[in-house]
């Protein structure tokens, strides 16, 4: 790297007032540089992430100070009851650097490229280990007796075209549903999976609040439309579909658990993406 | 065998709601984004071409929405806009400047320097535009979802010009239409936001009519116990964009405002926080006590406390507007 660059961005980073060795911050910014971060506009987060991975004592007590209550604060935001300052405090461990590797300190802060906050990054990787939780927790959740009395009692055995209709509809919704851009897929899956409010899927999308709503309406109508269309389409009359529409107003339940049971484990906690 | 009705447009589409709140995860394409996007994601610091790609893959990543979503759930509040003074300084001065060549055409060239013929004095005059009847309207923040809200009643001939500012208690209202006419005077005259040294304050009516709490969208909080005769300003986060206030009795008020902001005093003199399970934009609040109190966000949503704000109800099931516009 040119040295004169480095030097303004080791003085645009401030990294002197940690006694940051120049060797480490260039390490850290051509490492930044390996994930696309250019000239990370947050030099001053990078320069006090690779301060703490290098055991800086004033490093330390800068981000014990200032980032620490930020780390809680998400943490209590995401979990009341202490799970989540439980884990918050597994990643301050991870972030000190308790692993070690030819007798070298392994700090989590090697991941932080800079690319946004110090602070954000923190709520990132707390929000995904406290997510991976509540799913390996919920995994483990015993599934509904499929020979429970309510199950046998399924409206499935009454009427003998119901399980041809839902398949129908499942099929009709689900071609609809990737038929969408991803955009539109990502906004429902906001709003009707991740209960987020308007406001917070706006924050999320940048959009303002009432075109997420315009959009949202939007899109289920047309889902609803193509669902219909794709009804016809496989030859079903009008009072056949208006029986595949009732379905979804039933207790869907006992279809979707075919689903889950038929889908694959899902995509979870690729260790590649997870810290 | 005939299930529900689903002859209509709207009982279709709650069916489809429904199922799209019950879905289960569908394989998403590629591996998950890594925190390092996330955080980006949320700073909006990816490119235009990361960003589509992230979200095409959170699209149909569970995992990643819930992360996403935690992300958001986790933001700190958002801090106080900025004003129209820091976003545009220019404006002071050359504002400045047009005010006072206003005042010196409509004003100045009205006290003459010399003695002026009766005649041209009365042409002056008579040129000066008119003054507005009443004050001007408070300069408030109108969401799409102010715009969205039913029209308010026509106000009466005395309060024009003088709304009822958005986020001001509903419940003075309904008091207010079963008072008598002079109460209801009284407590319309509160309502209106009055304008002292350029700042639009808004008054929260107190059962007790010497007890007088104002404060204004920027944050400062003044109460009065001598019927409005002299006012003590009052110390609050000066971040808190207020927006709505009610005051149960002459001790106990409420504010609200931006960020999931919810302040209480329960002795008219020290205002406490109150947590608030979401730090979104909050519009009003109508308290009954010290401890029971309903919020209303700025989405329309409604949170409910009977312990003082140590926890709040679950908001109604939101529906979604349809847009009026």
């Amino acid at each position: 790297m040119d040295e004169r660059r480095l030097d303004r961005m080791y003085r645009q980073a401030r990294a002197e007032r940690w006694g940051l060795p120049r060797e480490e911050f260039r390490r850290a910014v051509e490492r930044a540089a390996g994930h696309g971060v250019a000239e990370s506009t947050h030099l001053e987060d990078l320069a006090l992430a690779c301060a703490c991975a290098a055991g800086i004592e004033a490093a330390w007590e800068h981000f014990v100070r200032e980032l620490r209550p930020v780390l809680y604060r998400a943490a209590d935001a995401l979990d009341p009851s202490g799970g989540g300052r439980e884990i918050a405090d597994e990643l301050y461990a991870d972030l000190y650097g308790l692993r070690e590797r030819n007798g070298e300190r392994l700090s989590l802060f090697r991941y932080y490229h800079g690319r946004s906050s110090l602070a954000t990054w923190l709520r990132a990787v707390l929000a995904q280990r406290v997510v991976d939780r509540v799913r390996r927790e919920r995994r483990f959740d015993p599934l509904p007796d499929p020979d429970a009395p309510d199950r046998r009692a399924a409206p499935a055995s009454i009427d003998p075209d119901r399980p041809r209709f839902v398949a129908a509809i499942m099929r009709a919704l689900s071609a609809a549903l990737a038929a969408l851009p991803a955009r539109d897929r990502l906004r429902l899956a906001c709003y009707y999976q991740q209960s987020l409010t308007l406001a917070q899927i706006g924050r999320l999308l940048k959009e303002h609040e009432a075109t997420v709503s315009r959009h949202l309406t939007r899109t289920r109508r047309g889902i609803r439309a193509d669902v219909e269309a794709r009804l016809r389409a496989d030859g079903l009359a009008a009072a056949e579909i208006d029986r595949c529409f009732e379905l979804l107003l039933e207790d869907v339940e006992d279809t979707d658990l075919a689903r889950l049971l038929d889908a694959p484990g899902g995509k979870d906690s690729d260790p590649e993406r997870s810290i | 065998m005939k299930g529900k009705d689903v002859r209509t447009e709207q009982d279709r589409d709650r069916g489809i709601e429904r199922w799209l709140g019950r879905r289960v995860d569908t394989p998403p394409s590629g591996a998950c984004l890594d925190p390092d996007t996330i955080a980006a994601w949320a700073d909006g610091t990816l490119t235009r071409d990361e960003r589509q790609k992230a979200e095409l893959h959170a699209a149909d990543c569970a995992r990643c929405q819930a992360v996403l979503a935690a992300m958001i759930r986790t933001e700190p509040p958002v801090p106080a806009r900025a004003s129209w003074r820091s976003r545009w300084p220019w404006l002071v001065p050359i504002a400045a400047g047009a005010t006072a060549v206003a005042l010196w055409v409509s004003v100045g060239t009205d006290v003459p320097r010399s003695p002026a013929p009766p005649e041209a004095k009365e042409r002056t005059t008579a040129s000066r535009p008119e003054e507005p009847a009443s004050p001007p309207a408070p300069t408030q923040d109108r969401s799409a979802d102010a715009r969205r809200q039913k029209p308010a009643p026509a106000p009466s001939p005395r309060l024009e010009g003088a709304r009822r500012p958005q986020g001001q208690s509903t419940g003075a209202t309904d008091q207010a239409a079963a008072a008598p006419a002079e109460r209801r005077k009284a407590e319309q005259t509160f309502a209106a936001p009055q304008r002292f040294a350029d700042v639009a304050w808004t008054e929260v009516p107190s059962p007790d009519p010497d007890v007088r709490i104002r404060f204004t969208a920027t944050g400062r909080v003044e109460r009065s116990t001598d019927a409005g005769t002299t006012w003590t300003p009052q110390t609050i986060d000066p971040a808190v964009r207020l927006a709505g206030g009610s005051a149960p009795s002459a001790d106990v008020c409420w504010l609200v405002g931006s960020g999931g902001s919810v302040l209480r005093s329960i002795d008219g003199t020290t205002w406490i926080r109150v947590p608030f399970p979401e730090a979104t934009d909050l519009a009003s609040v109508s308290a009954t006590g010290a401890d029971t109190a309903i919020v209303v966000t700025r989405d329309g949503r409604r949170f409910e406390t009977r312990d003082g704000g140590r926890t709040w109800s679950a908001p109604r099931l939101q529906e979604i507007p349809d847009p009026a516009f």
